[in-house]
């Protein structure tokens, strides 16, 4: 077999074959000079820490960041978020799917959002919802503008952005 | 290989170059680790309530009212109950401190669950100076005990 391999011309020795109690083929007279490593044992943990990882990376929808600065409220009961029209409340300022706007444009900006949500061939059968995400210290007068907006533009579904119990 | 008795003997070892195979995964590796999320976000649902029906129409269905001060005081308040028992219809927790007594909320809304297991529905009515993390507590704590539409009126 190694006759026929391409690591004829490139291997010096084989290392699986020095180690042969029976007959070790080594270059007579030497000592081995490449230093072989089992790579079988690294391969099988790569392998399974591939399969986790291709397991872990889905889910949450991906828009959602956790930003360092915008801490959010912990709970015990949540559900996954799927998808939806991403409102941010941080430092005072109001953002529409990362867009800056002011108090008093979130109506408009929630409509527009809303009417391209429902252009969507996708989003044909699903219903417009509200991700609020705010910062856990935030008081209720910063939210209230969003949750007014809202109830104006005609969404019945909030989701406030969460982070569940243990998970930092 | 030759044996003494002139005769090919075939190699029965087979060797694999796993560099390739290990270059691989390990490309593999460093992107989903980059990619990965670590964090799940969740969301905690609320539904409002939006009007086009009629206030005759329909039975209201039993329902807690919730009114958090900015002093960490919550006022419970049930509404559409007639069977709910008078130490629950209408109780005032007090805050410590500015802060919301937790244990005692919890109390109260187990014992509103048991006593009163059709109660499905609440509306949250926040203050000024009301934390959103206290707002979201007191619906998780509502989500916990099973009920299921809650809703948060604006100021």
């Amino acid at each position: 077999m190694l006759s026929n391999s391409v690591l004829k011309n490139s291997a010096i020795q084989s290392p699986l074959l020095g180690q042969s109690k029976l007959k070790p083929r080594r270059i007579s007279g030497s000592k081995p000079l490449v230093f072989s490593l089992m790579l079988t044992s690294l391969v099988d943990a790569f392998a399974i820490l591939l399969i986790f990882l291709l397991l872990n990376n889905n889910g949450a929808d991906p828009k959602v960041q956790n930003t360092k600065d915008l801490k959010l409220p912990e709970v015990t009961k949540s559900t996954t978020i799927d998808y939806g029209i991403i409102v941010r409340i941080q430092n005072g300022r109001y953002y529409v799917e990362e867009k800056e706007v002011a108090p008093g444009d979130l109506p408009s900006a929630l409509m527009a959002q809303k009417n391209i949500f429902k252009k969507d061939e996708a989003n044909k059968n699903k219903k417009a919802q509200l991700i609020v995400q705010a910062d856990k210290k935030a008081n209720f007068i910063e939210l209230n503008p969003i949750v007014l907006a809202a109830s104006h533009v005609g969404f019945e579904n909030f989701k406030f952005a969460v982070l569940p119990k243990g998970e930092k | 290989m030759y044996t003494p008795n002139g005769k090919n003997k075939k190699e029965l070892n087979f060797e694999l170059n796993l560099i390739p195979v290990f270059d691989v995964l390990s490309a593999c590796i460093c992107f989903l680790l980059i990619t990965a999320v670590w964090v799940q976000i969740g969301s905690m649902d609320v539904s409002q309530a939006l009007g086009g029906q009629s206030a005759l129409e329909k039975e209201n269905p039993p329902s807690v009212l919730t009114y958090m001060e900015a002093s960490g005081e919550i006022h419970f308040a049930l509404k559409d109950a007639p069977g709910a028992p008078i130490r629950l219809k209408d109780i005032r927790i007090k805050g410590q401190n500015g802060q919301v007594v937790w244990n005692q909320v919890e109390n109260y809304i187990q014992n509103l669950s048991k006593h009163m297991p059709k109660l499905q529905t609440a509306l949250v009515m926040p203050s000024k100076q009301t934390r959103y993390e206290d707002m979201i507590q007191v619906m998780d704590q509502f989500r916990k005990n099973g009920l299921k539409d809650i809703g948060i009126s604006p100021l």
